[in-house]
């Protein structure tokens, strides 16, 4: 589905990323975990065009991403749900999910608002109110709908759980295990392990811009040295 | 009363004008972070045009429409080759654009040369209405109805329509708007096109009120500026509002205390801005 290979992207003359490799397969959920600073919301933005890497190649569906714009990007099946949920508040909720939707042709499950209102029943019941007068997680559920009304094949998570109280994690979590089902392959950013463990396939642990560890969640749930030394806890 | 009703039609109608200024230099701002002191030349290069269409003996309506082509076709040239390569960076704008607003004005200067221009009256509104005693020329009135016109367009095109949405949108956040699949470098170059021709018909109606003359630009760009900071960054909806308070106060400041008109103005933006420091509509940036 996706693979990196030698990433290098910089932030001005910072060297953030240094030869990231990683791969995402068909219907495939990967956690990328690090610390604050390891990379991993600049991997994400690298492979949305928000970030032009300097070095590497980033396939996608066996085309080459780097140097495409994020809207090209976006209209070649990735969908981002954002750091900070960046929902639009000049937008009400109808009109955040509306200017997302989007036809694919490739993508096996097509979404629409309706199934994004059954997903979300709180959404349909303040589809008039503006973006910025939802609380935390319901603008984290209106980012989450947004992207999945783009129908993408890839589906890059930052962070959903940053800033959630734990009852609204719970249920971030079930919406992306629900999402999971339907075969969408995607990249998940989180710091909170628990979840991350809980919903992918695969764990990437991310260190000064450089794959660190890979392996199964089960494998990382249970090496205390790695947890400490790579993710602090 | 008469005076006061009389220079009340005079206000709006300058109000108006700078509306269809100053909503383009919003809109662009809002969307672009463009500041484009240039916008007062898209006015007044529309007048002139405008007039030289007329003097060759087409009618006003055509003339505008024309004007409006012409100054719109050179506004795309103009964000293409110069703009475009400053976004972000708020020195190399006002650089860019106050160069261009010299060379703009020097290029109409020797093209129509030096003295005051107008465009003649449209033969359908060259009369007056008389009505309770007063007199009111229709041209001004014409110009009232379509700055509320325009208001109303603005308003339907903004919360109507798939395009207002993409537009309001970006002004809240163009990269996100581009991670869905949104083209930006088209949506600017719309955007920029668009309120460059707002300009140019707010330029060609003026023609008959306020002419053509040298370094008008910078005139119509001070109170326009003032109208999208009373108003708001980015709002078309604050240009409105404000610029009937700076179409007031600049009218009534002229006839009553004609040496401070303009000081009146800025003391106005300041009391605003010290009670809203976004103007009237503006909002905090996240």
């Amino acid at each position: 589905m996706i693979e990196l290979k030698e990433v290098h992207s910089y932030y001005g003359h910072s060297h953030i990323l240094h030869g990231v490799n990683l791969k995402v397969n068909k219907g495939q959920c990967v956690a990328l975990l690090g610390r604050n600073g390891a990379g991993k919301t600049t991997t994400i933005h690298s492979i949305a065009g928000l970030v032009v890497p300097k070095e590497g190649a980033i396939a996608f569906k066996d085309k080459e991403l780097i140097g495409k714009t994020p809207n090209h990007i976006s209209k070649a099946g990735v969908g981002l749900v954002p750091q900070g949920r960046r929902v639009f508040s000049s937008l009400t909720v109808k009109e955040n999910l509306l200017i997302a939707e989007r036809k694919s042709t490739s993508s096996e499950k097509q979404w629409t608002i309706e199934e994004i209102y059954q997903l979300f029943p709180i959404l349909k019941e303040r589809e008039e109110n503006m973006g910025n007068e939802l609380s935390g997680g319901q603008q984290q559920m209106l980012a989450i709908g947004r992207a999945l009304l783009l129908n993408p094949d890839f589906l890059l998570m930052d962070e959903p759980s940053e800033g959630l109280a734990p009852v609204i994690i719970e249920q971030i979590k079930n919406i992306i295990l629900d999402v999971k089902k339907t075969g969408l392959s995607m990249l998940i950013v989180e710091q909170n392990i628990d979840l991350a463990c809980c919903v992918a396939d695969e764990v990437i642990i991310l260190n000064k811009g450089e794959v660190v560890w890979q392996g199964l969640p089960n494998e990382l749930l249970h090496n205390e040295e790695l947890l400490k030394v790579h993710l602090g806890v | 009363m008469e005076f006061f009703i009389a220079n009340t039609v005079s206000g709006l109608a300058y109000a108006m004008l700078l509306f269809l200024m100053a909503a383009g230099l919003s809109i662009i701002f809002g969307l672009m972070k463009i500041m484009n002191l240039a916008h007062g030349s898209f006015f007044i290069l529309a007048g002139y045009v405008a007039y030289t269409f007329s003097r060759s003996g087409m009618n006003f309506w055509l003339s505008m429409v024309l004007a409006v082509i012409v100054i719109s076709i050179f506004a795309l040239i103009i964000e293409k080759l110069f703009i475009s390569r400053v976004h972000g960076s708020e020195t190399d704008q006002v650089l860019l654009t106050v160069g261009l607003v010299f060379v703009l004005g020097d290029l109409a200067l020797w093209i129509w040369g030096g003295n005051f221009l107008s465009i003649p009256v449209p033969a359908i509104f060259d009369f007056s209405l008389d009505f309770a005693g007063m007199t009111f020329p229709a041209y001004r009135l014409f110009v009232i109805a379509m700055g509320i016109l325009f208001a109303f367009v603005l308003w339907y095109f903004e919360a109507k329509t798939r395009v207002g949405m993409i537009v309001r949108a970006g002004v809240d956040d163009m990269e996100m708007v581009s991670a869905l699949g949104f083209n930006v470098k088209i949506i600017f170059s719309g955007v920029f096109i668009f309120g460059a021709a707002l300009a140019a018909f707010g330029g060609v109606l003026s023609g008959p009120i306020l002419g053509m003359y040298p370094m008008m630009e910078w005139e119509i760009l001070v109170n326009s500026m003032i109208v999208v900071i009373i108003g708001g960054l980015g709002s078309w909806k604050g240009a409105f509002i404000a610029s009937m308070i700076v179409g007031f106060v600049d009218i009534f400041g002229r006839i009553y205390m004609p040496t401070f008109a303009m000081a009146f103005i800025f003391i106005l933006m300041v009391a605003i801005l010290m009670v809203k420091p976004t103007g009237l509509f503006g909002r905090v940036e996240s």
